[in-house]
């Protein structure tokens, strides 16, 4: 297994916004989703999940409600805004320019 | 939206932070138990996946202390703690902090008192509308100022484009009215009927006066005051159109003013229209008049002041009324505050001198209590503490004693001042404005942080300059570490000193000029005197003829008191107001210049025995000098002195406007009539029966204590009307007293703050001096075993304190010297300057600071040498 890369921090944001952007999850299951999805690659230190989601959650961004999780387990599952959509948007097409300059630069040099 | 989720956000971070971190425990224990789930599905047995989910998942209690420090509020939060801490310290020295607050109590206290009373006497805006376009305007015959007549106000109506309008007020009068069989005496005053519309205040039921109702006929209205309409009529509001009865006529009541309405007097209760007499605007006759004008739109005060000038020159050339007049304009709030300024700027600069010593005070405590954590301070710093969070360390001890001293001073400034507008002096104008308003609080939560800032600096300053290096040294023992903060605290007290020597001054001069006023020789004898003052009803007793016969029984009545020697009749009594007319003298030899502005009375024939007035020369006034006879006076040795030098007064002749000539026949010694400090005008004396006035005072001599005779006299009036009510039931002793009131007063407040101000030098002197001791006991041990006397040592502590001293005091000297002209309208008998106070004030402060810094020293001077080295 290869060392799991280290989020920066507007990454790990970016990445938990798009991650529920499509329905309600709880803490575990982004990471697990975030795992998944970039299979393997990226391991979601659970150190800085829960301080990032409370850093989104003030910001307004995302809003969190209690829950019955698959195991029967009270969990809290949390979901975009529609200030969280709008942010998810526009760093997603920061995030577009801004790895499109960076592999032509790889690329061409 | 984003402010309102922020808000939201940082009251759950600061109040709902417990159950913040509950759900975020139980949020990462759920995360953990899936964990051990999704292994165990993987194929690992329990206790293995338990294990690897933990290591997973790091330390649970590093998350939380992350996600605290992320959390709004932080920094309040971390004060909270640091506040707390400092609470914890005072409370381990009850004694300290006890008398920390106790000084910021008594600082912040006196100064939102004297604030409170400032602003509510000289700064507050008064209720009129846009009260700084209103103007008084007064005549100035050389001899201060007097109130101009109805003539001379219509020349101001006709000035173009000064004035929007101009409004006459007759001076105050005792009314009685009589609802249902009640009589009841109430302060009305006479005004032109535009006064409302010119000072811009509304009735707040019914209306005011309309322009004809200043004509004879239509003058039976009344206006009341909002109190008198509460107390008398229940605040019944169909009083308007009511037909109330008021010097025995009929009045219709048109209106009631708003409560926050006073005008010319907060006492006034009922206003009527002033009905000009014959001849007042030809100036054949003459009545005197507050005048009370508003400026037209952009017309300066300079502006209005130069224009009248001109007039008043004009008006002086054209009557011989206005000879030598000028006439003044000053600003309504000016002329309501009056002459108490000078009072409040005084007290005002000696409380901030007070707070000031104050404030040094404490950052010196702090200071002291700060380096004595000097090693605590070093070991946070050691272990990571930035110095920034040591400063504020530092202060935290002072906020809680800041907090709990205002709050004592405020409240303690609240009951003051509630009980001095309860019990105030007479002649306090506006003191229903007197209260702890939302101004005054702002101002003393003002003075509380400046406080704050200065005690903080210190101890701040003494944190922030810690050292690692402190640890490992004992700093008493060290005489070259403190110099930096030995000299701050020896300013600190050259500071205390020369603060509170000019309020020992102050203290000093004032008290020199009580005494100097009880000195005064006043010109009669007020002891063994009472008097009730009373108002008779021109519509019950319709001529002066009447009037005359009626004071005549009365005083028949009263004489046969037991008990009363002398029983006399007098408009006014001396202290008790006055009533000033212009004279002229026929013949006159000497100088008229400031004679002819002069104090009237009209007196009984017994006044000058029931008064104790001397008698000079010629004869008194007797029951013969009637309408009939030829109009006679009684005048005092001063005027008579100045204006026929060298030869007798008597058969003189004199008259003043509006009156035929009168002969002299009695000379009598000057009285102080008006203020025991004040003595302006000469007196002179008319006969009742000659010129009969409808308000009088009744006075009666007495052997025994006159008090006990208010009730007999009182009843021996009623024998004679029954329905006549008497006020203002005194002794002339009281009248005396309370004309001084206000002077011992400030007399008594300048001694407490003078008095306060030495007590915290000394302490000051004290702690600095101690301080200094206790650090150089071992220097002291040494100097005696090496053949030092006790008497050296002492010296040299003693020696310590006393330089300070007087450096503070030279400073002090200076600043008493400069701030002398605060005091020149309130000494008596004395100069601002005078030598004697400031002598007398230094001796005081040398004599506490030298028995402050004696204790210390007798402390060195007692040193064991054996055991100081020892101590090693």
């Amino acid at each position: 297994m290869t060392k799991p890369t280290d989020l920066v921090q507007g990454t790990l944001d970016l990445l938990i916004l798009r991650t529920i952007a499509t329905d309600p999850l709880h803490g575990w299951a982004i990471a697990q989703r975030i795992q998944y999805l970039s299979k393997d690659v990226l391991q979601v230190n659970q150190g800085s999940l829960y301080p990032a989601l409370q850093r989104l959650e003030r910001q307004g961004w995302i809003t969190a409600d209690w829950g019955v999780s698959e195991t029967n387990r009270r969990a809290r599952f949390y979901r975009l805004t529609a200030a969280g959509r709008r942010r998810l948007q526009q760093e997603r097409a920061d995030w577009d320019r801004l790895s499109a300059a960076i592999s032509l630069v790889m690329r061409t040099a | 939206m984003r402010i309102v989720h922020r808000i939201g956000a940082l009251w759950r971070a600061l109040f709902r932070s417990a159950r913040i971190d509950a759900d975020l425990a139980d949020e990462m224990r759920f995360h953990v138990e899936r964990e051990v789930q999704a292994n165990i599905a993987r194929g690992m047995a329990p206790d293995a996946a338990l294990r690897a989910a933990r290591l997973t998942f790091g330390s649970i209690d590093a998350v939380r202390e992350q996600s605290r420090d992320e959390r709004p509020g932080a920094f309040v939060r971390q004060l909270v703690r640091d506040l707390r801490f400092g609470g914890r310290l005072l409370a381990k020295s009850p004694v300290f902090a006890l008398s920390a607050v106790a000084i910021v109590a008594l600082g912040i206290g006196s100064a939102t008192a004297v604030f409170s009373v400032v602003y509510g006497v000289m700064l507050r805006p008064l209720a009129f509308r846009q009260p700084d376009r209103l103007v008084t305007i007064w005549l100035d015959h050389g001899t201060g100022r007097a109130f101009p007549t109805a003539a001379d106000a219509a020349e101001l109506r006709r000035l173009q484009g000064v004035f929007d309008d101009v409004a006459i007020i007759r001076s105050s009068t005792n009314l009685n009215l009589v609802v249902g069989e009640q009589p009841r005496r109430l302060l009305g005053a006479r005004v032109s009927p535009n006064l409302f519309s010119v000072l811009g205040v509304s009735p707040s039921l019914g209306r005011a006066f309309t322009r004809q109702e200043d004509q004879p006929g239509e003058d039976r209205v009344v206006v009341l005051s909002d109190a008198l309409w509460r107390a008398v009529f229940a605040a019944d509001p169909s009083i308007v159109g009511r037909q109330v009865q008021i010097q025995g006529a009929m009045y219709t009541v048109v209106g009631v003013m708003p409560p926050e309405f006073h005008y010319p007097l907060s006492e006034v209760e009922a206003w009527t229209p002033a009905v000009l007499e014959p001849g007042e605007l030809t100036r054949e006759t003459t009545n005197n008049y507050r005048v009370v004008a508003r400026l037209h739109a952009g017309v300066t005060l300079e502006q209005a002041r130069r224009d009248v000038a001109t007039l008043a020159q004009r008006l002086a050339r054209t009557y011989k009324s206005n000879e030598r007049s000028s006439i003044t304009v000053s600003s309504v709030l000016e002329d309501a505050v009056g002459e108490v300024r000078a009072t409040l700027t005084l007290l005002l600069a000696a409380v901030s001198f007070l707070l000031l010593i104050a404030c040094v005070n404490l950052s010196n405590l702090f200071g002291a209590r700060a380096t004595s954590r000097s090693g605590e301070f070093a070991i946070r710093l050691a272990l990571g503490a930035s110095r920034p969070r040591l400063a504020v360390q530092a202060i935290a001890e002072s906020l809680p004693v800041l907090a709990l001293g205002g709050v004592v001073g405020v409240l303690l400034a609240q009951w003051v001042v509630s009980a001095f507008v309860a019990a105030a002096p007479p002649g306090v104008p506006r003191i229903d404005s007197i209260a702890l308003s939302v101004p005054v609080i702002g101002y003393s939560i003002a003075l509380l942080a400046l406080t704050g800032i200065a005690t903080s600096l210190s101890s701040a300053a003494q944190a922030w300059r810690s050292d690692f290096t402190t640890i490992t040294k004992d700093a008493n023992r060290s005489s070259t570490a403190g110099r930096g903060r030995t000299l701050a605290r020896r300013i600190g007290v050259v500071t205390q000193v020369a603060f509170a020597l000019p309020l020992l001054v102050a203290a000093s001069l004032l008290v020199r000029s009580a005494i100097n006023v009880s000195r005064v020789e006043l010109g009669f004898h007020p002891d063994h005197v009472a008097t009730w003052s009373f108002e008779v009803s021109r519509n019950k007793y319709a001529t002066d003829q009447a009037i005359a016969d009626y004071y005549a029984r009365l005083l028949g009545a009263a004489q046969a008191v037991p008990g009363v020697e002398h029983a006399a009749i007098v408009n006014r009594i001396p202290l008790g107001g006055n009533q000033t007319n212009t004279v002229q003298f026929e013949n006159a030899t000497g100088t008229t210049e400031g004679q002819t502005d002069i104090d009237s009375r009209t007196v009984s024939s017994d006044y000058f025995a029931t008064l104790g007035v001397r008698l000079v020369d010629g004869r008194l006034f007797t029951d013969r000098d009637d309408a009939a006879a030829p109009t006679v006076a009684i005048i005092d040795d001063r005027v008579a002195r100045a204006v026929w030098p060298g030869e007798t007064a008597l058969g003189k002749r004199l008259r003043i406007a509006g009156r035929g000539w009168a002969t002299v026949v009695g000379v009598v010694g000057h009285v102080r009539a008006v203020t025991l400090e004040v003595d302006p005008r000469p007196q002179i004396y008319w006969s009742y029966r000659q010129w009969t006035q409808n308000r009088a005072v009744l006075a009666v001599r007495t052997g025994i204590d006159p008090r006990s005779l208010f009730a007999p006299v009182i009843r021996a009036v009623h024998t004679v009307d029954a329905e006549q009510p008497l006020y203002d039931v005194r002794t002339m002793r009281d009248v005396v007293d309370v004309s001084q009131a206000q002077r011992r007063l400030t007399t008594l407040l300048m001694i407490g703050f003078g008095g306060l101000s030495l007590l915290l030098a000394a302490v000051g002197i004290y702690g600095v001096v101690a301080y200094g001791v206790t650090g150089r006991m071992r220097e002291f041990g040494i100097r005696v075993a090496l053949g030092s006397t006790r008497a050296e040592v002492t010296g040299l502590v003693m020696r310590q304190g006393t330089s300070m001293a007087i450096v503070g005091a030279l400073i002090g000297i200076a600043l008493a010297l400069t701030a002398a002209e605060l005091m020149s309208n309130l000494v008596y008998g004395v100069a601002p300057r005078d030598i004697v106070s400031l002598a007398g004030a230094t001796l005081v402060l040398m004599l506490v600071v030298m028995a402050a810094s004696y204790i210390p020293a007798r402390r060195a001077a007692s040193v064991d040498p054996a055991l100081a080295l020892r101590a090693e």
